[in-house]
């Protein structure tokens, strides 16, 4: 199934960006609750989340695109 | 010195993203799953992704005319662009699936591929899911919306203004006689009428102002399940064909109702085979519904990802939500049209053997 990788490696890439976009908010309300400053850390979470989500896609497609260079590191 | 610039630059961003969330907001986002529609011709109704699919069509089919129109050998200008991109999916085609298979992939994988990533992308451009007919909450309405937002006219355009105030429909409303009744689309028309004056009591409109829900005229094609599924539909329609230009329509077909063995008189090893072809041809249709929720579950996503973050903070944060739309655009039809490319493989490739390790 080797050569099939690039498409299959991304498969889960929806499910990367919902997580790290709904840890981001997660959190950032959960910090609003107890420090009780809403919407400061909301916001912060949402953006933390959008440019983690952001980076880590940009890497994944860089490394589908470019060949297994990265992939053989991570072992799976 | 360089610490207090990276501060002061942080300090800015956070000042900006807050000055958006009090003064920039967008109402509460209205959700609507379906795709509107924008007119009938007889019994077909033409919905606003049925629309922005023609365009996207009549985009790329007048692109590769644009560019093929005067071709010359060393490609310049959008004539390069082009080949560049044809080029590009021509030696990924060609380096998966072989020289032989690949030539036959190409046109299809390539039409998915070009086809998904402009319609992902159109839904970005700036007059998508904005600019429409207003809908209006009406107690003469068949349908009584439950919500509704103010909408302005700004230079002969509906608008939804910054700070837009919406409003909810009550669930029920008291009679000037005291008695409480319900409000639904059925109600009536008196009922409606109250509980419209009721929830737009507070609004204050002006005269170019209605309350109501924006139908957009343009919307991107694959936040309607329609679009992704006519794309699956034909994805599959093609590798099928594949397999069966291939192995021909019985030893193809074997491999879904394989009684081959069953025939010979082998009963235990030949109910095995047929239930395990039974269990390929669940997972070919299974197959569709997931290649049809994972396009239109990312797209859909996204663009709800736009309405709560206009609703949020619609300064810079928004812009990571472009960056990132434009490259789950991207994605999203790259896996398309390589798994189209990945199960055409697979149909070509031995019915009995191989396949069996999937």
């Amino acid at each position: 199934m080797g050569r099939f990788s690039p498409a299959l490696r991304l498969l889960g890439i929806g499910w990367y960006f919902a997580l790290c976009i709904a840890l981001g908010i997660g959190g950032g309300v959960w910090l609003d609750d107890r420090l009780g400053i809403s919407p400061l850390f909301t916001l912060l979470g949402l953006g933390v989340g959008l440019v983690a989500a952001f980076y880590g896609g940009f890497r994944m497609l860089v490394e589908a695109l470019t060949g297994d260079r990265g992939g053989a590191r991570g072992g799976r | 010195m360089r610490r207090f610039r990276t501060l002061g630059i942080s300090l800015a961003l956070v000042v900006i993203v807050l000055a958006g969330f009090l003064f920039l907001r967008a109402p509460k986002p209205i959700i609507e799953l379906k795709a509107e529609t924008i007119f009938s011709i007889g019994p077909f109704n033409v919905t606003n992704t049925y629309i922005t699919s023609w365009i996207v069509v009549i985009f790329i089919s007048v692109f590769a005319y644009a560019a093929t129109r005067r071709m010359s050998l060393v490609p310049r200008g959008i004539q390069n662009l082009f080949e560049f991109v044809i080029e590009a999916i021509y030696n990924l085609v060609i380096s998966t699936a072989g020289e032989k298979h690949g030539r036959r992939f190409f046109p299809v994988v390539a039409t998915i591929l070009l086809y998904a990533v402009i319609s992902n992308w159109s839904g970005l451009l700036p007059f998508f899911a904005t600019v429409g007919k207003i809908e209006e909450i009406d107690a003469h309405q068949a349908t009584l919306h439950e919500e509704g937002v103010v909408i302005s006219k700004v230079a002969g355009l509906n608008v939804i203004m910054p700070n837009a105030k919406d409003l909810t429909r009550p669930e029920t409303v008291t009679l000037p006689d005291g008695r409480v009744e319900p409000v639904e689309s059925a109600s009536p028309v008196e009922v409606k009428e109250l509980a419209i004056e009721e929830a737009t009591r507070d609004l204050n409109l002006k005269e170019d102002q209605k309350v109501g829900v924006l139908v957009p005229f343009l919307r991107s094609v694959n936040t309607d399940l329609n679009g992704p599924l006519a794309l699956a539909v034909w994805s599959a329609i093609f590798v099928e064909f594949w397999g069966i230009s291939t192995h021909g329509f019985f030893r193809y077909g074997s491999k879904f109702f394989n009684v081959g063995r069953l025939l010979r008189g082998k009963i235990l090893d030949g109910f095995i085979d047929f239930m395990v072809g039974i269990l390929e041809l669940i997972a070919e249709v299974a197959r569709l519904i997931s290649f049809t929720f994972r396009l239109f579950g990312n797209i859909f996503a996204g663009e709800m990802l736009f309405l709560v973050v206009i609703f949020l903070a619609p300064l810079i944060l928004l812009d990571f939500v472009y960056m990132l739309e434009l490259f789950v655009g991207l994605i999203q039809a790259f896996i398309f049209a390589m798994l189209t490319l990945v199960f055409g493989i697979i149909a070509v490739s031995a019915p009995h053997g191989e396949s069996e390790g999937h």
